[in-house]
C-alpha cells in the first residue's frame, strides 16, 4: 500500500520541479540568448567549464554596456544556423561568416573581421600554393566552413578532382595532416597561424583570398532590433579602445585589429 | 597532465551530467516501458497493437533524429531546459527496449499465477500490480543492466544539442588547448567505464538482495561480468 505521506511527498517534489522549469522559461524569456558552439577558438571555447573567447567577451561587453540581460545557450555548430532560423537562440557569434546560403535564413550585423584563409602543410611538404590544390590532392577542410565550400566549389571546375576530407576540429585535421592521410588543409587564416604557435610541424604555403566577412547573426527579421544594438557597441568598443585591446589579447599577433567598426558590408 | 588537473573539476561535472541525463532517461523509460509492456501482453487488441506500434517505431528511429526532433519540436511548444529534451527523446527511446525486456519477464511468469491472483478476488490490475510486476521486476534486474551500460554510453549523443556532458568537455579541451587528444580521450573512456562499472555492481548488489530462495538466478550476478 502506498502511504498518504508518500503521495504528499511525491506531489510536492514534482510541484518543486515544475515550479523550477517554470521560473527557467520566464527568465529565458526577457533574456538575449546568445548561442555560443565553443569549439572554434580563438573566437569562443569552452575552458574550466565556461565559454570564452573573443565573441564572447565582445558581445557580453556590448550587451552590458546596453544594459541588456543576456545569457548562454551552448549547441554545436551544425544546428546553429538552423537554431537562430528556428527562434531557439536570439545572436550568433564564434567567427561567423556570411555567406548567401546563410543570408537566406538569418540575418548579419556588418562585419567587424574580413578573414582570409590559408594552405597548411606538413614542414618537410614540398607542396606549393598550385600543387596542394592541384587535380587529385587529398585536402581537409572544417565541417560547415567556408573553406569546405570553397574547395567544394573548385571541384566544380571540370579538370580539378580533390579529394576533400571534412574534419570536426583543426587538431583532428592537423594529426591527419601529420599521418599523411591528407596532404593539404585550408583554414581560416588566424587559426592557421594559432596552430603553429602551438607547435605543430606544419608550415603555412599561401593565403586564399575570398574575403570572409566575421560578424554576428541575428534571426530573420531581426525582432529584438539586435543589429542596431551590435553596431552601436562595435562603434562604442572601437572609440573607447577596448576593440584594440581585447584583439591583441585574442588574436594571432600576426593580424592588426581591423577598423573603425562596423567595416562596411561587401556584397 | 596538469590540464587534466585544471580541468578536473569540470570533467567531474562532466560525468554529473551523464549521471544527470542516464538516471533521468532510465526512469522515465521505465516507467513508460512498463505501461507499455503491460499494454502489450494484457491489453485488448487494440491496446496492444498500439503499443508495439510505440514501441516499434522508437526503436527504429535513430537517437541523433530523436534528440534533433525533440530539439527543434518539443522547445517549440515549451521552452524547456535542455537536458529536459534530451531526457524525454532517449527516455522515449528507452522506453521502448525496456518494454521487450519487461515483456519478456512477464510473458516467463506462469499463467497459473495470474489465474490464482484473479480465483482470490483480485482484478486483473491488481494482479499485475501484487502478483506479476513484483517478480517481473526482480527478473529484469538482470538484462536491465544492459540497457544501463547502453545508456550511459549512449548519453554522450546528446552533445549534438549543446549539453556539455563528459565528451563533449573532453573535446572542448581539445579544442582550445590544440592537442592533448590521446590523453583526453583516454581519461574519457575510464571515466565512462568507472561510472558503467559502478552503477552495475551496484545493481548486482540489488539483484542478490532481492533473490528469492528457489527462484532462478543468473550465473554471473555475483557481478564478476560487466
Amino acid at each position: 500500500m502506498i502511504s498518504k505521506n508518500r503521495v504528499i511527498l511525491l506531489l510536492t517534489v514534482s510541484l518543486l520541479i515544475f515550479t523550477l522549469f517554470l521560473s527557467s522559461n520566464i527568465q529565458a524569456n526577457e533574456t538575449v540568448t546568445i548561442g555560443v558552439d565553443g569549439d572554434y577558438p580563438p573566437y569562443t571555447w569552452f575552458e574550466e567549464g565556461e565559454f570564452k573567447g573573443f565573441d564572447i567577451e565582445v558581445l557580453t561587453r556590448i550587451f552590458e554596456y546596453h544594459e541588456i540581460d543576456y545569457e548562454l545557450e551552448s549547441l554545436p555548430w551544425e544546428v546553429a544556423v538552423p537554431a537562430l532560423a528556428d527562434g531557439r537562440i536570439d545572436v550568433l557569434c564564434g567567427g561567423l561568416g556570411i555567406t548567401a546560403a546563410r543570408e537566406e535564413v538569418i540575418d548579419f550585423a556588418d562585419p567587424y573581421f574580413i578573414g582570409q584563409s590559408n594552405i597548411i602543410v606538413r614542414t618537410d611538404s614540398g607542396h606549393n600554393v598550385a600543387s596542394a590544390l592541384a587535380d587529385g590532392s587529398n585536402v581537409g577542410a572544417l565541417s560547415g566552413s567556408i573553406e569546405l565550400s570553397l574547395l567544394e566549389e573548385f571541384n566544380e571546375h571540370p579538370e580539378v578532382n580533390l579529394n576533400i576530407t571534412s574534419y570536426e576540429s583543426d587538431v583532428l585535421g592537423v594529426t591527419d595532416l601529420g599521418h599523411g592521410r591528407i596532404e593539404a588543409m585550408l583554414i581560416p587564416n588566424i587559426a592557421a597561424y594559432e596552430l603553429v604557435e602551438a607547435g605543430y610541424d606544419i608550415k603555412l604555403i599561401g593565403e586564399v583570398f575570398h574575403d570572409d566577412q566575421i560578424t554576428y547573426g541575428v534571426t530573420k527579421g531581426d525582432p529584438y532590433d539586435l543589429i542596431p544594438v551590435i553596431h552601436e557597441g562595435l562603434e562604442w568598443l572601437w572609440e573607447t579602445g577596448q576593440w584594440e585591446e581585447l584583439w591583441m589579447e585574442y588574436m594571432s599577433d600576426a593580424f592588426p585589429a581591423p577598423g573603425p567598426l562596423p567595416l562596411s558590408r561587401a556584397d | 597532465m596538469e590540464i587534466l588537473l585544471r580541468e578536473s573539476r569540470s570533467l567531474f561535472l562532466g560525468v554529473l551530467v551523464v549521471l544527470q541525463v542516464t538516471a533521468g532517461l532510465l526512469t522515465f523509460g521505465f516507467i513508460l516501458g512498463i505501461i507499455l509492456a503491460v499494454m502489450e501482453v494484457y491489453g485488448t487488441r487494440l491496446l496492444s497493437l498500439i503499443a508495439a506500434v510505440i514501441q516499434r517505431t522508437l526503436r527504429g528511429i535513430p537517437p541523433l533524429v530523436l534528440l534533433m526532433l525533440a530539439y527543434f519540436g518539443l522547445t517549440r511548444i515549451y521552452d524547456m531546459p535542455l537536458i529536459l529534451v534530451a531526457i524525454i527523446a532517449l527516455g522515449l527511446r528507452s522506453s521502448a527496449y525496456q518494454s521487450q525486456i519487461f515483456r519478456g519477464a512477464i510473458n516467463s511468469i506462469a499463467t497459473g499465477e495470474v489465474e490464482a491472483g484473479q480465483s482470490l478476488g483480485l482484478t486483473t490490475i491488481q494482479t499485475i500490480r501484487y502478483v506479476v510486476l513484483p517478480q517481473v521486476l526482480i527478473l529484469s534486474i538482470g538484462p536491465w543492466t544492459n540497457e544501463l551500460s547502453t545508456q550511459v554510453k549512449d548519453s554522450s549523443l546528446v552533445y549534438v544539442i549543446g549539453i556539455y556532458e563528459l565528451l563533449r568537455r573532453g573535446r572542448s579541451i581539445i579544442a582550445y588547448t590544440r592537442g592533448n587528444a590521446l590523453l583526453i580521450y583516454i581519461t574519457v573512456a575510464i571515466l565512462y567505464f568507472i561510472i558503467i562499472r559502478f552503477s552495475n555492481s551496484l545493481l548486482y548488489r540489488l539483484e542478490k538482495r532481492f533473490s528469492v530462495p528457489g527462484f532462478e538466478m543468473r550465473e554471473s550476478s555475483g557481478g564478476e561480468i560487466i
